[in-house]
């Protein structure tokens, strides 16, 4: 599944007092089964752009289509040329149809997940959702199953209580809720914020191994590590504007998109650019991390890894 | 639905920057000047209500204040305005002495039910009081800091610490109350937005489904009040607050001259209350103009 943004605007409490413009024309290709990261400072729209992906938030005009699924807050004119606010109250107006069919298929798993649970034991939270989806009791609970297995929560958790799991287990219990429906796009907003550095390693290799199955992934982040060693893609938002969208080596090689947005690339790129500079032959985009870097400095050194 | 009614907005008149405690002094007497009967003629009365209608739309513009919100949401009341209504029409009846033809007591008639103008009567009053109390309220609110709003409660309950009720502490309770509501709504909005994505739908569904939303909404929304407070407690100990110490103020106000006008003018209506009181003034007797008969 693809998702499609044309002219996107957002804008918080329009016309009344706090009112805020959080994204500005937007237009995005989310291919299927991309693996595509919004990078930039807080404040810079990344979790406006994600509510947008499945109807949590209505774009204030534009445009997006999900597959057969169209939100259309396209501008209406008035034969004179100015914008016909009547018209567009009113297509604000009209109740989406079916919009769980659109969150069915596009997952999200917001900034601290572990918020969203309340059912009284972990099996129970996570088939939740495959069962708000018109899923039988006993297919809930199987995909309910399945879904915990993938983030490594075994048999011995589904009957507690998830309020006395420690935070990363609550965690992953919120991540499995999502995948329990079997989205087709699993979007994430910040998703290893508060981890440590295993739990983001593991969490990472989770996302990676539902990517290789073949869903979609989107991640608004600004850890830029994660950025280089995951990624395909890579598009900097800055003041609810798209700066730059590319891979991510290109992103860090034009390293000027990111300081405008007061970020860095991560410390292994610069290490290996310095490295360059001293004169080694590294191929960058071999670079990846700590790792996929020992590996390059000894093959241009000749060694054997 | 979003309703802006009696929610701070934070525009910049001089209503908004007078002292809260003269807009809370000044809303008392507003209040009060509501509920005072002005003329043994209800018509009268109901004339000097009219007089106060258009008053406090003239406030509520100064105030940037948007009245016509207060229709909107008036629309919740209408089931109590039908109910009032209701009870007026089977239960009043005007104690007339025996023998009185009630005739011209009765506005008209529904079948064998006599609708008597003492009902209308009372019923507009019902509507004109509540709707001039939301005016108000809604006034002081929308302009008020609700920090400004329990500094000024605090002023006004002092009297109380002298028999040794502990009015600060209650302050500084209302007062974080207040603080976490906006935090609360974030947190509601967040909750809502996060089980949305699950597949609650709190707009449509059947009403089995609705409850079993609102549960999804409420444990959460509770755990992370629970955890929040935990959190403040702790941090307000650990720098060092104290429930029994004498308080200060962080920011003191200095009095303009919008503060004195605000004054003058609740020392005005005060007078214009008083004046009404006594001189019991009846435009529709001194004009001779007929009216029906209310008793
Ligand atoms: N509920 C809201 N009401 C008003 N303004 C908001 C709201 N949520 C976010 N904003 C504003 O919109 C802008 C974009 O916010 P957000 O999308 O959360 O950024 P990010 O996720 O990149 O940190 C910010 O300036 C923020 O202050
Ligand atoms: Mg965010």
């Amino acid at each position: 599944m693809s998702i499609k943004l044309e002219q996107v605007n957002y804008t918080y409490n329009p016309h009344r007092p706090g009112e805020k413009v959080a994204l500005r024309d937007i237009n995005l290709v989310f291919q299927d089964h991309c693996f595509t990261a919004l990078i930039g400072r807080t404040g810079s729209g990344k979790s406006t752009l994600i509510q947008q992906l499945n109807g949590l938030l209505l774009p204030t005009h534009g445009k997006i289509i999900a597959d057969d699924y169209v939100i259309d807050m396209t501008l209406v004119y008035k034969k004179d040329g100015k914008v016909d606010e009547r018209a567009m109250k009113k297509k604000h107006k009209v109740k989406l149809q079916n919009i769980k069919s659109l969150r069915k298929k596009v997952g999200i798993v917001f900034q601290f997940p572990e918020y969203q649970i309340f059912e009284e034991s972990v099996i129970k939270d996570v088939s939740y959702g495959p069962k708000n989806f018109g899923k039988s009791e006993e297919e809930a609970i199987k995909q309910a199953k399945e879904a915990l297995t993938l983030v490594g929560i075994d048999e011995s958790y589904y009957e507690r209580s998830p309020f006395e799991l420690s935070g990363g287990e609550k965690r992953r219990v919120a991540i499995a809720g999502i995948l329990a429906m079997e989205p087709d796009i699993l979007v994430l907003d910040e998703p290893t914020v508060g981890l440590d550095a295993a739990g983001e390693e593991k969490l990472m290799g989770l996302i990676t191994h539902l990517y290789e199955q073949g869903t979609s992934i989107i991640l608004a982040t600004h850890n830029m590590d994660v950025v280089l060693k995951y990624c395909k893609r890579a598009i900097v938002l800055d003041h609810g504007k798209i700066v730059h969208d590319s891979t991510p080596l290109d992103l860090f090689q034009n390293s000027e998109y990111l300081k405008s947005s007061s970020l860095e690339p991560p410390k292994v790129f610069r290490f290996a650019l310095d490295l360059i500079q001293g004169g080694l032959d590294l191929d960058l985009s071999k670079v990846k991390d700590t790792k996929t870097l020992a590996n390059e400095i000894i093959r241009v050194k000749g060694g054997n890894a | 639905m979003y309703t802006s009614l009696g929610k701070y907005q934070p525009y910049n008149t001089f209503i908004h920057k007078m002292d809260a405690r003269v807009k809370l002094v000044t809303m008392i007497i507003l209040m009060v000047s509501v509920f005072m009967t002005y003329s043994q003629n209800s018509f009268m009365n109901l004339t000097i209500y009219a007089v106060l209608f258009l008053a406090f739309i003239v406030i509520s513009m100064l105030a940037k204040v948007s009245f016509l919100s207060i229709f909107r949401s008036l629309a919740a009341i209408w089931v109590m305005i039908i109910f009032v209504l209701i009870l007026n029409v089977f239960f009043t009846k005007p104690s007339l002495p025996e023998g009185v033809d009630p005739a011209p007591y009765i506005a008209f008639s529904i079948g064998a039910l006599n609708i008597y103008w003492l009902s209308i009567v009372n019923l507009l009053y019902v509507i004109a009081r509540l709707v001039l109390i939301i005016m108000i309220t809604n006034i002081f609110t929308s302009s008020t800091k609700p920090m400004e709003m329990t500094n000024a409660l605090e002023w006004l309950l002092w009297p109380l610490g002298l028999i040794r009720i502990p009015i600060h502490k209650f302050a500084m309770a209302i007062s974080l109350a207040l603080r976490f509501i906006p935090t609360l709504q974030e947190e509601t909005d967040r909750i809502m937005k996060a089980q949305a994505s699950r597949g609650v739908d709190y707009k449509q569904g059947k009403f089995k489904e609705k409850v079993k939303a609102l549960v999804a909404l409420i444990i959460p929304l509770f755990m992370s009040a629970f955890t929040t407070s935990g959190q403040l407690a702790d941090a307000m100990e650990a720098r060092g607050y104290d429930p029994n110490a004498k308080r200060t103020r962080y920011k003191t106000n200095h009095w303009g001259l919008r503060d004195f006008m605000g004054c003058l003018f609740a020392a005005a209506w005060v007078a214009g209350i008083v004046l009404l009181c006594v001189y019991q003034p009846d435009i529709y007797a001194f004009f001779n103009v007929p009216l029906p008969l209310v008793k």
